[in-house]
């Protein structure tokens, strides 16, 4: 139960960290805090309700836990200070949709520009990979197509 | 101002974390979750307006939205759980 | 599950917030050109409003408004109003996904495919969202009894 919670708060947070992208904020505010949560709670109320316990020791996968982390963060040491405007990821092509976007495409949301005309075969992939998700599910979970009502 | 308003929303989110942690029951819980995305909604409202960007509250509205589904889904799987453990007893 | 049925503040509040709800998925999904937000979070902000009157409501009265069925091939549909919008650019002459040939003026092209594609995305993430709600839920066992 405390799981939940926590695991509610963490996604909160995630949304606070990306409140600098406003259309990652809005997928965070959307998918993490409410579709992904109604499913995971949907998904454990499929499961039992006890946990097997735990009988194996728990240091190793703290150490490896702790290990990722701390190479994650010495990684992150070499990054670019946030937001300076002569990171790698900055140079490349986003000048170019910055000023040209107006010219070429005329919306006002970059982003929108960028995800469904500059991008627009990855937006189909994704598009594909939602779509691929949802006839997973419907195949395994309902025994195929349903007819009628939905169910058996 | 909108900068003291956003500390004084913040300090109000550390008081619903410490109850979210500690909370007794899971009502506490679900009630500390669901003050949490309130404050998250008026932080988004205040950082919006602090650096002057009212697109923020879009953001805001569908958080609010979403967190009272949460809120729902929550209690509605936590009844569903109790009762599958009298059910079991 | 009959016994929600005695919530009556839980679903008066919800009959209101509903079309609210489906509003702004709306104004999410047409506004994503001008403001954050497009397909995918429309999608999923309208989804999240079926899901809350399949929480409340109830199973079978989600899938009496929206069977399984339809949402498969409302599924398939924003696919394929994706996957056309590509096409209808290479029967108009132009490359594929290239928007400009869609309208005399090039912007206005841009325009209306960038609308139909955002349209195309926000419906299959909606009901996708939808049928994976419906089939996790829809194995749950027996409704509990009435409190």
């Amino acid at each position: 139960m405390s799981v939940l919670g926590s695991v509610f708060s963490l996604l909160s947070a995630g949304l606070f960290v990306a409140m600098d992208a406003v259309d990652v904020a809005f997928t965070e505010a959307a998918v993490g805090a409410g579709v992904s949560l109604v499913f995971f709670l949907a998904a454990l109320a499929l499961t039992e309700h006890e946990e097997t316990p735990v009988t194996r020791g728990n240091v190793f996968p703290l150490l490896v836990a702790v290990l990722t982390g701390v190479l994650l963060i010495y990684g992150l040491l070499e990054a670019p200070p946030f937001g300076s405007a002569d990171a790698p990821a900055h140079l490349h092509v986003a000048p170019e949709y910055l000023s040209k976007t107006e010219a070429q495409i005329g919306v006002p949301n970059i982003v929108s520009a960028v995800l469904a005309s500059y991008r627009g075969f990855d937006t189909l992939g994704e598009a594909g990979v939602i779509f691929t998700a949802g006839i997973g599910v419907l195949l395994l979970l309902n025994g195929g197509l349903p007819k009628g009502k939905g169910r058996e | 101002m909108f900068i003291f308003a956003g500390i004084v929303i913040l300090c109000a989110m550390a008081m619903a974390l410490v109850r979210l942690v500690s909370g007794p029951t899971a009502y506490d819980r679900v009630l500390a979750v669901n003050m949490f995305g309130t404050k998250m909604v008026l932080l988004i409202a205040a950082i919006g307006f602090l650096t002057g960007r009212p697109d923020f509250l879009d953001i805001a509205l569908a958080y609010a939205i979403i967190n009272f589904i949460g809120g729902v889904a929550f209690m509605k799987f936590i009844r569903y759980w109790t009762r599958a453990e009298t059910v079991r007893k | 599950m009959a016994d929600i049925r005695h919530h009556i503040i839980l679903r008066e509040c919800v009959r209101v917030l509903i079309p609210v709800i489906l509003l702004f998925a709306l104004y999410v999904q047409t506004h994503g050109d001008f403001s954050p937000g497009g397909g995918f979070q429309a999608g999923v902000i309208f989804a999240s409003g079926l899901i809350l009157y399949g929480l409340v409501f109830g199973q079978e009265a989600l899938l009496e408004f929206a069977p399984l069925h339809i949402l498969a091939r409302v599924m398939a549909l924003g696919w394929l109003l994706y996957v056309g919008v590509g096409f209808a650019c290479l029967a108009m002459g132009g490359n594929y996904l290239e928007y400009y040939v869609l309208n005399a003026d090039p912007l206005a092209g841009q325009h209306l495919g960038i609308f139909l594609i955002e349209l195309g995305v926000g419906v299959t993430v909606a009901a996708t969202m939808v049928v994976i709600f419906i089939c996790f839920t829809a194995r749950q066992l027996p409704a509990p009894a009435d409190d």
